[in-house]
């Protein structure tokens, strides 16, 4: 399996210049790098201002990056003009977290699935029948052609979002917490027509959220992120090796009310993207934190084949042990 | 039982958003209430608080008996000795709930000096005891900054702190942790269920996430278009779920031991509130519906072990 995407050291700062305001430096992605192979589902997770959006945005090359590169399919994004861009964004798509914003109030349906044709300069030979292959694909009643957004639900309008994302028939879909607006029942319907659909058209899917119980169910790979950088890509079923993934999976609450515990607090606040620390940024957070953490930022080591955390002194034991901690043993992590 | 509510119908005009509600909370018991967008479970909160005229609806029949009074028919000036006093509400989003423009500390006075009729220094104080009791670092320095001044997570604080600070018996809690990360939403839980349990205080936790039922709540009320659908002991909700409703709700979470696929739907959406069904509510999305599903709307009975359902094929095999 080829690889769709390839990030290389990418960064994005933001300069905050007002008028009478001292220049500040804010670090939002820092250094990531990862594959995204053909056909897979990645899943972003980290709290927010953790930088997930912007790494979606960086990806899409929506938003221009500091340092690093962004390979498409083999080409580097960074070198294309801007009309090569443009021709190549029909290949990636973005399905935005808030669907009631994502759709402007006065266009139609019809009108919202057909701007991506519109822009992209295609002619269609018959609007009306692409309009309704796309609403049939996302589970929508033709019917709905002409109605504006606000007479459809928080559902239906995620729907359009995702048919009006895949109208350009793309490879790559970011998807940037489609479903953090929605009710339960709406999210799994949402998420079963997403798996779906993947399977239909072969698409490759990056996956945000900050729901890692969601996350650990939808995709193949997670990459955890904490104040701009990934502190650990691990295969969704295994365990974690960085105290953060562990802290974030211990405050997940398991829809199992045998299995109450009490949470592991996590004491402190995510440090400023503005003056990130010198060492490790979980340092201040961490119950494993040694002088080495404070004083130099850990980089990425391979833990297993598949699995790398950034992390001085990593849940290594755990992972020894881990058979013996878990509450089902069918939660064993495949190496 | 400290509250009770029973058969509340809420009416908006012609509609009835809340339609024959019925429950019941005792001293240090953790109540949740669960349902989607539309349910119905944050209109049942601002009918507890009496502040429904407020947004325009009204309380057309029930009862809400809070501690042997009455709370329906009491006139204003009688039931905010109640609110905010002996019962409290902790709002959902602490990013709106808070004056912008005032210091945090004197919002936390405001309801001690009211209802405890503290003067302003021994309310200060008190101010500052309940936020050390919620493990807000450095309280004093806390209470002079304003709400921009802090994360979601210290807001959040400072709202239960202003519930706390009337001394109430009954707090109201609607989704109190939505609007925050996961890991600062496991320490507002933690704080709030080790209030409720440490004081003997009663908890209404309204939520959409049935995690966090499974981890806080001792009882559970199901809402579906303005009805309780189902109420039963946690365990019994998660083990012996027995209407089609409650049994599909748990089927869409997804859990660690499901693979990419198996989580199951249900099929359909929310009914509008100007369009509900004749008989069941759910009858358009049931799996197994009956004759009488499309004439009757099937009312909550409750069995010898507390276990109440409103379905009519709940017996049926």
């Amino acid at each position: 399996m080829s690889d769709l995407l390839v990030v290389d050291h990418l960064s994005r700062r933001f300069t905050n210049a007002g008028l009478f305001q001292k220049r500040q430096v804010f670090h939002a992605v820092s250094d990531v790098s990862f594959t995204l192979a053909r056909g897979q589902i990645v899943g972003v997770v980290g709290e927010s201002g953790c930088g997930k959006s912007t790494l979606a945005r960086l990806v899409l090359r929506l938003i221009q990056s500091s340092e690093g590169s962004v390979q498409f399919d083999g080409l580097d994004m960074a070198t294309l003009s801007r009309r090569d861009l443009r021709r190549l964004r029909q290949r990636m798509q973005l399905v935005f977290q808030d669907p009631y914003s994502a759709i402007d109030p006065r266009y139609r349906v019809r009108d919202a699935l057909l701007e991506p044709f519109k822009v992209q300069g295609i002619k269609l030979k018959s609007a009306d029948a692409t309009v309704a292959s796309l609403l049939e694909m996302v589970g929508l009643n033709p019917t709905l052609t002409n109605s504006y957004p606000h007479q459809l639900s928080g559902g239906q309008k995620q729907r359009i979002g995702i048919a009006r994302a895949l109208a350009l028939n793309p490879s790559l879909v970011v998807l940037d917490e489609p479903t953090a607006s929605l009710d339960v029942s709406v999210q799994a319907q949402i998420i079963a027509l997403l798996n779906r659909l993947r399977e239909s058209l072969g698409l490759t899917y990056l996956f945000i959220s900050h729901d890692l119980g969601l996350v650990r169910y939808f995709c193949d790979k997670i990459l955890v992120m904490y104040l701009g950088r990934i502190v650990e890509i691990m295969p969704s079923d295994a365990l974690p090796a960085h105290p953060y993934t562990r802290a974030l999976l211990d405050s997940t609450f398991e829809p199992d009310p045998r299995q109450r515990r009490t949470i592991t607090r996590l004491s402190g606040e995510i440090p400023s993207g503005y003056n990130p620390p010198a060492g490790c940024a979980f340092a201040a957070r961490c119950p494993r934190v040694s002088d080495l953490c404070r004083s130099s930022l850990p980089s990425l080591e391979v833990i297993t084949s598949h699995h790398q955390a950034a992390c001085h002194h990593p849940l290594l034991e755990d992972m020894a042990t881990g058979v013996a901690q878990r509450a089902h043993p069918h939660e064993i992590a495949v190496p | 039982m400290l509250l009770t509510v029973e058969k509340l119908e809420i009416a908006f005009g012609v509609f009835s958003p809340v339609d024959d509600v019925t429950f019941s909370i005792d001293r240090g018991e953790i109540l949740g209430i669960v349902g989607e967008s539309g349910s119905g479970k944050s209109l049942t909160a601002t009918a507890i608080m009496g502040l429904l005229s407020r947004i325009g609806g009204q309380i057309v029949a029930g009862r809400i008996c809070f501690d042997g009074a009455e709370l329906v028919a009491l006139p204003e000036r009688q039931l905010r000795r109640y609110r905010g006093g002996r019962i409290a509400l902790i709002t959902q989003n602490p990013m709106t709930s808070l004056d912008a423009m005032m210091r945090v500390g004197p919002q936390i006075d405001q309801a001690a000096r009211l209802h405890l009729g503290l003067d302003r220094c021994a309310a200060r104080t008190r101010s500052l005891e309940l936020m050390a009791d919620l493990r807000i670092p450095d309280p004093a320095l806390v209470y002079g900054l304003y709400p921009h001044q802090l994360s979601g997570g210290m807001k959040q604080r400072i709202v239960i702190a202003m519930a706390l600070a009337g001394d109430p018996e009954l707090l109201v809690a609607d989704e109190p942790t939505t609007a925050l990360d996961v890991t600062v939403q496991a320490q507002i839980i933690q704080i709030l269920v080790e209030l409720v349990k440490r004081r003997g205080l009663a908890m209404i936790l309204i939520t959409h996430d049935m995690g966090v039922v499974a981890q806080t709540c001792d009882r559970v009320a199901v809402m579906y278009c303005g009805r309780v659908i189902e109420q039963a002991q946690v365990n019994a909700i998660f083990e012996d779920a027995r209407h089609p409703y409650t049994q599909a709700l748990i089927r869409c979470i997804p859990r660690r031991t499901m693979t990419r696929g198996s989580m199951q739907p249900i099929p359909g959406m929310v009914p509008n509130v100007a369009d509900q069904p004749i008989g069941c509510r759910y009858n358009p999305r049931c799996p197994r519906v009956a004759d009488n599903c499309l004439t009757e709307i099937p009312g909550l009975r409750i069995d010898t072990g507390d276990h109440g359902v409103a379905c009519h094929m709940a017996d049926v095999a």
